[in-house]
């Protein structure tokens, strides 16, 4: 069943900008210059219950546009869309008891008092009745382990502390549909993992559907099955992670660190992207030759002090999505 | 003082920033004048006398004005910034810097004071010759009031800098922020000539620094003051900068003492 | 409507206890409020000592007035100040969206979760103030006047409330700034001293385009002197106009802020 359905979704804004520097603060003062942007450029996808989808693109891509307008806080220039049998921006106040946002970068707790007064204000928004609420919490407060700050004041709690308890915040009301815009940045490994299988343990205990925004790969790949990726307000790319992985992860960057210089590496499949007196940054075409006969030919012939082996970074993939 | 001369421009840069305020104010500031001046007029009336402790209707008006214009000068929110500064631990990392904290904030604020003492004090201090029968003040008033002016711009200064320095041991000091202008407002003259109040408080007033900020510069303007006593004030207003700016040395030395190893 | 109500007392509660933390500073605070509302009636009395006064009003009577105008400023204060604060706050940091995630309509969400607890003590001070006019003027709250005094503070609140709605939607539509809220504040100046002071031309804006005049001047009036049928509607009728205005404008900047994002 479809929860979520976007048909050729347009919007077009009108900015303003100012140029850094005193000369044109005082010129700011008299003339300001707009510019027209298209955010969407048409774009149309489905999503199903249950689903997590990944919902990836750089900066400026668009992302974000989308989300506000599923969210009903954004008119979209142009288009359809129907959530959970709503149009979201019209329906708004109804709606968005039905859905939970998370935003990563944004606070969502009343910064003074801690977490749990925070969710008593939301079971209250949100009409939950005591017992679900108890119920509920108890089984997130588990999942989550954070039963020994939720009575701290949001001010004194880390990041990650601070994330986990806003994704509380956000599904005591048991949403359909939660959005979560970039829920593990900034947080260390473990906090990462523990956010990631609570993720998965709602989805499968409750049938949550999520649609995620993020820039680590690692979010993408232990959530989601699916990913949409948007670049210049266009959908480049809606389709299974795997696919895209085979397809475009077909390459990886290593970065060396020599102890003494050398000049000339030379490997059939690899590409020097950078070299410096003490370092090299080669690129390896995994179809052509394997990293392990790579590191055999470093081995031989370099004294390296470190070594590491990394993923092009999304942009890269994204980019040879879109210029396919 | 050449690394300064950033500081001054970058608030001047947040005073641009704020431009809508600025301008906002030319049209907001008028209104407390022209509160005032039905005020007065209606009592003036009312009471059926040429003179009010002092002050003839004409002059009541003129020091309303002159109100206007010092309160350009004689304005600071560093404790704002500076609890800011403390709470979040900018303050001692600041220490590290080849600049004085205190000039740095007391630069800071001129730079945004430029654009109102050039957009604003001085464009209502025109207006207010031209058609609020002020009078021009003989050239050794004027001086007298310049100077004072300036004297009182440092005191408003450094009063706030004080209640700043009192959030190393408070944390929260939004009640003294919030306490300080209303206060030091009534205290200075700047909602009713002090000649009105009880004569002793008026000899009180002669050793506390707040009718230095307002009512002193407006008085010296008006020609309230024979030469000596001008003299005399002055150097009572150059003392109250002297000692205050001694008290916050003292302050920011012992919290330095008490916070800097605490890692505050 | 029960919603709305919880919303308020969770709101509340959770601004008392935000206070709680920092117990010095509120304390501080209250007591700084205090003197603050203290100095209106402060610089009257050096005004009633030295002059004849403000014509028309005794001492008494002119506390009387200040203390209405401190409660209704006060009512203001505590429940819907904090409104066009937040919006502004929020719109500059791109913050807003979270109001809109709320399940409420958007001006309901912000009356009922609005609190300002420093309005409390002005009401404290308009309370103190009013009951020591009531005293020393003998008046008796068991009066028709009184409860038409009653039903004009309330009218006073209303137009506190459509206020902030115009400044919140201002802000939307033209700046992201304080500038506005500066500009209600100055203009309140108007209300400060009652309208014998002022002559025809800003007794008349003060009553029809920009009614402020509700806040204290009517009210004192009417509790002290009476008032006709026809009189409460003149000075009401305005405050709904500019309520119906505010909202008109409110719902007008909802519209722009969807469509653009801030």
């Amino acid at each position: 069943m479809a929860i979520i359905k976007i048909k050729n979704l347009r919007k077009v804004y009108k900015t303003h900008k100012r140029e850094a520097g005193l000369f044109n603060a005082v010129k700011s003062l008299f003339v300001r210059h707009y510019e027209t942007k298209h955010a969407l450029k048409g774009i149309s996808f489905e999503v199903q219950k249950g689903e997590i989808v990944g919902f990836i693109g750089p900066n400026g891509a668009g992302k974000s546009t989308t989300i506000k307008v599923i969210s009903g806080v954004l008119f979209p220039t142009e288009g359809e869309v129907n959530v959970l049998g709503f149009t979201p921006w019209k329906d708004r106040v109804k709606y968005v008891e039905n859905i939970g946002v998370v935003f990563g970068q944004k606070p969502q707790l009343v910064w003074d008092l801690p977490p749990i007064d925070s969710y008593h204000l939301n079971k209250d928004i949100y009409g939950i009745p005591e017992k679900v609420f108890n119920k509920r919490l108890n089984y997130m407060i588990k999942l989550l382990d954070i039963g020994d700050f939720i009575k701290t004041p949001a001010r004194d709690l880390s990041l990650g502390e601070r994330m986990k308890c806003k994704l509380v915040a956000a599904m005591l009301h048991n949403p359909k549909l939660v959005f979560l815009d970039e829920p593990t940045i900034g947080l260390d490994v473990i906090a990462k993992d523990k956010l990631r299988d609570f993720i998965k343990d709602t989805n499968k205990r409750y049938g949550t559907t999520f649609i995620i925004t993020t820039h680590d790969m690692q979010d993408i790949e232990r959530l989601c099955k699916r990913i949409i990726i948007i670049n210049h307000g266009e959908i480049v790319y809606d389709g299974n992670l795997k696919h895209i992985k085979s397809k475009a992860l077909s390459s990886k960057v290593l970065d060396v660190k020599l102890l003494e210089s050398k000049d000339h590496f030379k490997l059939k499949g690899c590409r020097v992207l950078k070299v410096g007196k003490y370092g090299m940054k080669i690129k390896v075409d995994t179809n052509v030759t394997s990293i392990k006969k790579v590191m055999d030919y470093l081995v031989d012939n370099y004294d390296f002090a470190d070594l590491t082996i990394s993923d092009p970074p999304i942009e890269e993939i994204i980019k040879k999505i879109y210029e396919k | 003082m050449r690394k300064y001369v950033g500081i001054i421009k970058s608030g001047f840069k947040v005073a641009i920033a704020y431009r809508f305020e600025f301008f906002v104010t030319l049209i907001t500031a008028p209104i407390s004048l022209i509160v005032f001046y039905f005020l007065w007029k209606s009592i003036f009336e009312y009471t059926g006398v040429g003179i009010l402790q002092g002050f003839t209707f004409t002059e009541m008006v003129s020091y309303y004005l002159l109100n206007l214009v010092v309160g350009f000068f004689t304005w600071s929110r560093i404790e704002r910034w500076m609890e800011e500064d403390i709470r979040y631990g900018h303050m001692i990392k600041d220490l590290l810097k080849p600049v004085n904290y205190f000039f740095q904030a007391f630069y800071f604020e001129l730079g945004l004071s430029a654009l109102g003492i050039v957009v604003q004090a001085i464009p209502f201090f025109i207006i207010g010759l031209v058609f609020f029968d002020l009078v021009m003040a003989s050239w050794i008033n004027i001086a007298f009031f310049v100077v004072s002016l300036l004297l009182a711009h440092i005191l408003y200064f450094l009063i706030s800098y004080i209640i700043g320095l009192t959030a190393f041991w408070f944390q929260r000091i939004e009640g003294l922020s919030r306490a300080k202008k209303p206060i030091i407002h009534f205290l200075s003259g700047g909602l009713i000539p002090l000649t009105f109040m009880p004569l002793m408080f008026q000899d009180i007033s002669k050793f506390l620094p707040f009718q230095y900020i307002r009512f002193i510069p407006i008085s010296f303007y008006l020609g309230k003051y024979e030469l000596n006593s001008m003299f005399t004030l002055l150097a009572i207003q150059v003392i109250w900068v002297l000692l205050l700016y001694t008290l916050a040395h003292v302050m920011w030395n012992n919290a330095f003492k008490k916070f800097a190893g605490a890692g505050a | 409507m029960k919603r709305n109500f919880k919303l308020l007392w969770k709101s509340w509660a959770l601004e008392i206890s935000s206070h709680m933390a920092y117990k010095t500073n509120f304390a501080i605070k209250m007591l700084a409020f205090i003197i603050m509302d203290m100095i209106g009636p402060l610089v009257a009395l050096l005004i009633y000592k030295n002059t004849a006064g403000i014509p028309g009003w005794t001492f008494e009577e002119f506390i009387l007035f200040t203390g209405t105008l401190t409660l209704v400023f006060g009512f203001g204060h505590a429940a819907v100040i904090m409104m066009p604060a937040r919006i502004i706050d929020d719109v500059r940091q791109g913050h807003f969206d979270k109001h809109l995630l709320r399940p409420f309509k958007s001006l309901t969400y912000f009356l009922f979760s609005s609190p300002d607890i420093d309005g409390v003590a002005e009401i404290t001070v308009g309370l103190i103030l009013v009951s020591w006019a009531f005293v020393k003027l003998g008046l008796t709250v068991f009066s028709w006047n009184f409860l038409i005094y009653i039903f004009l503070i309330i009218i006073g609140f209303i137009f506190q409330y459509a206020v902030m709605i115009m400044i919140s939607a201002l802000a939307f539509l033209f700046v992201k700034s304080w500038a506005l809220f500066d500009v209600f504040f100055t203009l309140t100046n108007f209300a400060r001293y009652p309208l014998t002071v002022y002559g025809g031309g800003i007794t008349f804006f003060l009553t029809f385009m920009f009614p402020i005049a509700i806040s204290a001047s009517y009210p004192a009036d009417a509790l002290l002197n009476g008032i006709s049928g026809f009189g409460i509607l003149k000075i009401v009728l305005p405050v709904f106009l500019f309520l119906f205005v505010s909202v008109w404008f409110w719902n007008m900047a909802m519209k722009k802020y969807s469509s653009a994002g801030g």
